[in-house]
């Protein structure tokens, strides 16, 4: 057990420099950003002294990397900064709307396994059979349906007429919650679930031809169990990278999905935050987005090594 | 030793997924026909909707009329008007003048950026290949969105913001395909052959590198296109790219939000226009891929 | 009784014929070397009987088989799942062909399979991952594996070429053993005639897809009827004489 958890730290401390380098990227873009954040924060008719008073403590008469290691070492600490709009706390706002994105984002994922899985599975089977040709089809169309536009069809044709989903908002009480999730964890599956298909199909079609599986068919092994055991089982490493790169996809599907349903969650707070120039708002959100993406990365390396049993051992 | 490879990019929704071997077979041969054929007839259609916009409609696309806003489709408004009187289907038409070609450079600016790169990293080495290859390292484990994001909210929002964000994004696959191609002609010793006959480095880089790189490129530019259309209009609808008056699908989808119950042509028009678009590139990508499975 | 018979098996792949009209008999308990050089079609050949051409291989003629027939890959490192212990392998295959044992029969089935096979330490090895075992062992596996379908005949395609020398020997003495232990009969292809020799009775030349010469081993070794077996045999002197390891008993 120790083994695997050595496994899971060193893979975090890998990732490290990576969340770091995001980071520092983050701030150097976001130093571009044009109108001077600290005049923003004193108002517009503030004397220019009262400006430059607030710039000083925000830090922002410092050079770039020197703010830099002073906001790596802020966040460390755990202090994500004031939104200069409302006066909270970046990391309150945070912590509320986290719960949201995650749902929808992971209900999305989980959704669009469970569709991935089944579908890629029957195309696989007959190629060029019609199950194949819907399902190829499907992808090409998937590809190009822009979520936002999903999410409004969702909303008028689903949500509307039956009355059975919230139409914005997550209202309630853990029931209201969980149906609130429903359209728009859909809108984020089906955003992301086109390079599923394709990739498992590719694969399972490409292991179908694989040495072992034709040697499993000479020992008797037919159907569900070949299927199984030797198609699906191996096809499950490159299923998780898809499926992490798609998540990743997923996040910023949630942006929209929530701005469009108008559910209180990251996507819809850095919107907000952005076009309220809200300065260090907008920085906590990068971060937060940051850390998500590298967690993912995280998840999914230790789902390959979980899954693959040549990692277990050298690793 | 491992026996299992994948043949799917990770990267599915702008690398262009691969297809497997099966791919190569004259069904598919004749597939790939039909997809490149359907796809050409939709994006040409797009174009020559958006070139004749003004002789196929007499309404300005942003001239207001408050009076007669969110009517429904008439003799004179045959798709009704939008929430400030603005005839639809001028708007519909003229975004075409806007998406597709602000589409277009989106996509074509990032392949030639990243092609010159490739070049330049491929022929040169040394340091500036090593800088060029570590930043677009660091790109690709960068997420796409949020990067876009944060470029959109640091450069402002508006077209140029647009332009720079894909572009900062965007270059990397071309620059490693190209860099890979000259690497592996530089290898096969084109070059030095060819300069004892003679020829300049441009020329050998046109007569050998290009050729062989341009099938992949043409892939990665449909899928591209796929990607710039949607996501063009999902940063429109967020209040990032396009803002209105300015007629664009994603803009005029999220103004119509609050009159879907009225007015719900308002919503689904713009974002069906897109999807078809999507599709048409989508289809030409496919084509492609399936023709390159040919050979 | 014949245990398999080919009649006239011409194997196409677009317009290339890779094998043709290609006829042979194996009488149950015979033994029955392939030879030929890579590509000549001998692969293809077991790969038809078994059921396992690749896609776009379109084939014509007869094959009967009335026996159970197993085969035994080149390449044990890509023929077994790297993604199943060894021993749920063996003892899953037992059980398709064995519906009425229970999970703890089968698995007592395989490590008795293991020790038929020459895998020491039989019952720790079921744990195995294919990974975790060197070449020698993999391919036992894959032969335990195949002998858990209680086969009639063993269609062995090259299953020595990627093991060392040593190894080969060894276990070119286990499907001798087997054969004569278990009175299966056994199709040995190979490219290397020595090999051949060694393992079977009867051998059949092939080349570009056709049937060169066959017969008896002793008489086609000792009076080749055609210029391409004695090229063949020519060969193989040539190079036993200059690796000297000699894999011959």
């Amino acid at each position: 057990m120790s083994g695997r958890f050595a496994f899971v730290l060193r893979r975090l401390l890998s990732l490290l420099p990576l969340l770091l380098g995001i980071l520092l990227l983050a701030m150097l873009l976001l130093s571009l950003a044009p109108g001077d954040p600290a005049r923003q924060v004193a108002g517009p008719r503030a004397p220019q002294s009262e400006v430059d008073e607030v710039a000083r403590e925000l830090g922002l008469d410092r050079p770039v990397v020197e703010r830099y290691a002073l906001y790596v070492a802020q966040v460390a600490s755990g202090d994500l900064g004031t939104s200069v709009k409302t006066g909270q706390s970046v990391g309150d706002q945070v912590v509320d709307q986290l719960p949201v994105t995650l749902a929808v984002a992971s209900l999305g994922v989980l959704l669009a396994l469970l569709v991935t899985v089944p579908l890629a599975v029957a195309a696989a089977r007959r190629p060029d059979g019609p199950v194949d040709h819907l399902i190829r089809l499907l992808a090409v169309f998937g590809i190009g349906l822009p979520t936002f536009w999903i999410a409004i069809m969702g909303i008028r044709f689903i949500a509307l007429p039956t009355g059975w989903f919230p139409v914005a908002g997550t209202g309630e009480g853990a029931g209201d919650f969980l149906r609130a999730l429903v359209l728009p964890a859909s809108v984020v599956a089906i955003s992301i679930l086109a390079p599923m298909v394709r990739s498992l199909r590719a694969t399972m079609m490409e292991l179908e031809e694989a040495e072992f599986v034709l040697a499993a068919r000479t020992l008797g092994f037919r159907g569900g169990s070949l299927l199984r055991r030797f198609q699906l089982r191996n096809a499950v490493p490159p299923l998780i990278t898809v499926t992490a790169a798609q998540a990743g996809y997923a996040l910023f599907g949630t942006v929209v999905v929530e701005v469009a349903f108008g559910l209180p969650g990251l996507g819809q707070g850095l919107v907000v935050a952005s076009s309220t120039q809200d300065f260090p708002l907008v920085q906590g959100y990068v971060i937060v987005f940051a850390v998500l993406v590298v967690l993912l990365y995280l998840v999914a390396d230790v789902l390959n090594a979980a899954v693959d049993p040549r990692v277990r051992i050298t690793a | 030793m491992s026996t299992v490879s994948t043949s799917a990019s990770p990267l599915g929704a702008i690398g262009g997924a691969t297809e497997t071997s099966r791919a190569a077979r004259p069904r598919s041969r004749r597939a790939a026909r039909i997809k490149l054929v359907v796809g050409g007839v939709i994006v040409a259609t797009y174009v020559v909707l958006a070139l004749l916009a003004p002789w196929l409609t007499s309404h300005d696309p942003t001239d207001q009329d408050i009076l007669n806003a969110l009517q429904a489709p008439s003799a004179t408004h045959p798709l009704g008007t939008d929430e400030a009187g603005r005839d639809e289907l001028a708007r519909l038409l003229y975004a075409a003048r806007i998406d597709l070609p602000i589409a277009f450079l989106v996509t074509v600016l990032p392949c030639l950026l990243g092609t010159a790169l490739g070049v330049v990293c491929g022929y040169l080495g040394g340091w500036f290949d090593a800088l060029v290859m570590r930043v677009s390292d660091l790109l690709q484990a960068f997420p796409t969105y949020i990067l876009m994001i944060v470029l959109v909210f640091s450069l402002g929002h508006g077209v140029r913001s647009l332009l720079i964000a894909f572009t900062v994004v965007g270059w990397v696959v071309y620059a490693r395909l190209v860099r890979a191609e000259v690497l592996r002609i530089r290898e096969a010793g084109y070059i030095t052959a060819a300069r004892t006959a003679g020829f300049g480095t441009p020329r050998i880089i046109a007569r050998h590198v290009l050729p062989n790189t341009l099938r992949q490129t043409l892939i990665y530019l449909t899928s591209d296109l796929v990607f710039a259309v949607t996501a063009l209009a999902a940063f429109s609808f967020l209040g990032f790219g396009i803002q209105q008056p300015t007629p664009e699908w994603g803009a005029m989808t999220a103004a119509a939000q609050p009159y879907m119950t009225t007015n719900m042509s308002l919503t689904v028009l713009p974002g069906l226009v897109i999807t078809v678009l999507a599709l048409g590139f989508a289809l030409l990508g496919d084509g492609l891929q399936d023709r390159k499975g040919n050979r | 009784m014949n245990a398999l018979s080919v009649s006239g098996l011409t194997l196409t792949c677009g317009d290339t014929t890779l094998v043709d009209d290609l006829s042979f008999e194996l009488p149950a308990g015979a033994t029955l070397g392939i030879v030929g050089e890579s590509g000549s079609g001998k692969s293809l050949t077991l790969r038809s009987v078994m059921g396992i051409l690749p896609e776009a291989v379109t084939r014509h003629g007869e094959i009967r088989c009335e026996a159970r027939t197993a085969m035994v890959f080149q390449e044990p490192a890509t023929a077994l799942n790297p993604t199943m212990r060894v021993g749920d392998l063996v003892a899953r295959t037992w059980r398709r062909h064995h519906p009425d044992t229970s999970a703890r029969e089968a698995r007592a089935a395989a490590a008795e399979l293991f020790d038929q096979v020459g895998i020491d330490d039989a019952v720790r090895r079921l744990r195995a991952w294919p990974h975790e075992l060197s070449g020698g062992m993999r391919q036992r596996v894959m032969i335990a594996a195949a002998l858990a379908t209680d086969p009639d005949v063993l269609l062995c395609d090259e299953p020595t070429t990627a093991l060392d020398v040593r190894v080969q020997a060894q276990i070119l003495q286990l499907l001798r053993d087997l054969v004569s232990e278990r009175g299966m009969a056994m199709v040995f292809v190979s490219h290397d005639l020595a090999v051949v020799a060694s393992v079977c009775s009867q051998i059949l030349v092939m080349r570009h897809g056709r049937l060169v010469e066959s017969g008896p081993m002793d008489r086609v070794l000792a009076v080749p009827q055609e210029q391409y077996t004695r090229d063949l045999l020519a060969a193989n002197l040539a190079r036993r004489l200059a690796d000297r390891e000699g894999v011959l008993r």
